[in-house]
Order: C-alpha cells, then sequence, then structure tokens
C-alpha cells in the first residue's frame, strides 16, 4: 500500500469529521428504556436519573453512524472494504443523566498500516469525547479502528 | 449483585460473571437502536465478501455488557471509572459470550479496585481482554435507592 492511500484515506476521514463537527445528542428516555430491555438492566429511566454507563457505546454509536455516512461515499470501497473496532479505552467521570443533551466530538488521529492474515488493515487511532453544556467532559472513549483496505 | 462488594474484596477475587447470548433478534434490536449503518452487523453476504464466517457483533455491543457486569457487580452507575479493552476475535451472531473479571489490586484509601476482564465464546476462545478501574465504596446511598427500587 503506498503513502497516497494512506494520505487519502485520512484525509477523507478528516473531513468528514469536520463537515459533521460537533454533534448535540439528547439522551431520550425511549432509547434508554429500549436498551436496558435489551441488556436485561432493570433501573429506573426518569428523566434525571443516572444512566447505566453500559449506555455509552450505543449513545456515541449515533454519532459514528453520521460520521460513516460522511465517510462512506468518499472511501468505501474504493478505499474500504469493512471497518472492525479493535480497541477502546473509556474513561467515565460523570454519569450521562436521562433527559440530558450533550455534545459529542471526535479528532482523527494518526493513521498506520497493519498487514495482517487477511489483509491490510488501516489502523486509525480516534479519541471521542462526551461534553455537557458547562464544557466538563462527562466521558470520552479512546478508540483504535481498523479499516480492512479494498 | 446489588450489595456493593465492600466487605473482602481483595486480590483474586472473581467479578460475579455474565452470559449473553447474541441471537440475531438481539442484534436486530440494537442495529435499530443505533440506526446502524456499517452493514458488517446486518448483512451476511457483505460480512463473508469482507472475510467474515457471518454477520459480526459490534464491538461497542460486547463492550456494553463488560460494563454491565462490572456494575451489577460493584452496584452502582457510578463504580466503573475505566475501561480498557482490545477485541480478540470476532463475536458472530448466534455466539454465547461469558465476560469475566478478577480483581487484581485493591486501593484501600481511593475505594478503587483494578480488574483483570475477559470475555469468551462457547468454544473457549477469548473474544476480548483488558483492564477496569471500579470504586467499591462511596456511592452508598445512590446505590441502595437503586436497590431499594429493583426490589
Amino acid at each position: 500500500m503506498d503513502e497516497g492511500r494512506v494520505s487519502e484515506f485520512k484525509a477523507a476521514l478528516v473531513e468528514a469529521v469536520s463537515e459533521v463537527g460537533r454533534v448535540r445528542i439528547k439522551v431520550g428516555e425511549e432509547m434508554v428504556r429500549e436498551f436496558y430491555e435489551l441488556v436485561g438492566e432493570r433501573g429506573e429511566v426518569n428523566e434525571g436519573d443516572d444512566v447505566s454507563p453500559a449506555f455509552i457505546t450505543a449513545y456515541y454509536s449515533l454519532y459514528l453512524r453520521e460520521v460513516i455516512l460522511k465517510a462512506v461515499s468518499r472511501v468505501f470501497p474504493s478505499l474500504v472494504r469493512a471497518m472492525i473496532h479493535a480497541e477502546s479505552k473509556l474513561d467515565v467521570y460523570e454519569p450521562l443523566r436521562v433527559g440530558e443533551t450533550y455534545t459529542v466530538e471526535m479528532d482523527i488521529g494518526n493513521v498506520g498500516v497493519k498487514r495482517g492474515r487477511k489483509g491490510v488493515y488501516y489502523v486509525l487511532k480516534s479519541p471521542l469525547r462526551i461534553i455537557d453544556s458547562e464544557g466538563r467532559i462527562m466521558a470520552q472513549d479512546e478508540r483504535v479502528v481498523l479499516f480492512k483496505a479494498g | 449483585m446489588e450489595e456493593g462488594v465492600e466487605r473482602g474484596v481483595d486480590e483474586g477475587v472473581e467479578v460475579t460473571p455474565l452470559k449473553v447470548e447474541f441471537t440475531g433478534d438481539k442484534l436486530a434490536r440494537y442495529c435499530r437502536l443505533v440506526r446502524e449503518v456499517n452493514p458488517l452487523h446486518f448483512d451476511e453476504e457483505y460480512a463473508k465478501r469482507a472475510g467474515f464466517k457471518g454477520i459480526v457483533v459490534q464491538g461497542v455491543f460486547t463492550f456494553s455488557y463488560m460494563v454491565k457486569m462490572l456494575c451489577d457487580w460493584a452496584g452502582g452507575y457510578r463504580s466503573v471509572k475505566r475501561l480498557a479493552v482490545r477485541f480478540m476475535a470476532p463475536v458472530y451472531v448466534g455466539d454465547t459470550v461469558t465476560f469475566h473479571g478478577r480483581v487484581t489490586k485493591r486501593d484501600h484509601q481511593g475505594g478503587n479496585v483494578e480488574c483483570h476482564v475477559w470475555a469468551t465464546n462457547q468454544e473457549g476462545e477469548k473474544v476480548m481482554e483488558g483492564e477496569a478501574v471500579v470504586k467499591i465504596d462511596g456511592d452508598g446511598d445512590r446505590n441502595m435507592q437503586r436497590c431499594i427500587r429493583n426490589i
């Protein structure tokens, strides 16, 4: 894989994240309820209640969806065939609360290249943060994602 | 486990394991919930063309159960401070995954414990492994309120 393709891939992701920007997403009661029912969580879901941190990755997936949709037209399938979540380092500082709206943002870090048994992958480290209305970071996840090269 | 784990938690103590079957229905519901757009998680042909055995369960979904296991054990939503994991093998629809943890270090002053965590599929293959920091005291009132609600 040449350096040009890696640069092209990274540029496409940076552009996608830049276009999506910081997104405000409400922690809706209905979504929390559905999630709890799905995973067998028994906690209360009323306005202002703490939300289980198990919900955080489902919550920020709504943001990732926007980034992926933006990136798809640029990098799939010419540069990328599949996207695989490889690592996460989640730090939780404060629980999210039902009914609150938070800002989700992500950085595009360095893109590396890894050659595995099943092909060549782009390796992307992309820290993602959830921030409250006063600018406090509630949680952050340092994600490592593998993109299987096309 | 809803009573907190303050008593007798020390190195070597096992976190109560959590066993989860990732059925097609469960994954479909999760895909709807997060409005999934990555076909690896709902299109079997796409997943096979990409080199997988079948539809792959989202890492973020399996991750949620690891967090849930730790919360259930420690007894509160404020208990999980950090969870760092590496996904080692894909989890496929139909797999049954068991989540595990073991205390590796206790900080008696701060009330935190460090845990080694891992998850295995029905073949005993490790699909996820990492480390967690869990607070095991200091939220007694809030945890007690949750316990009472759940009775």
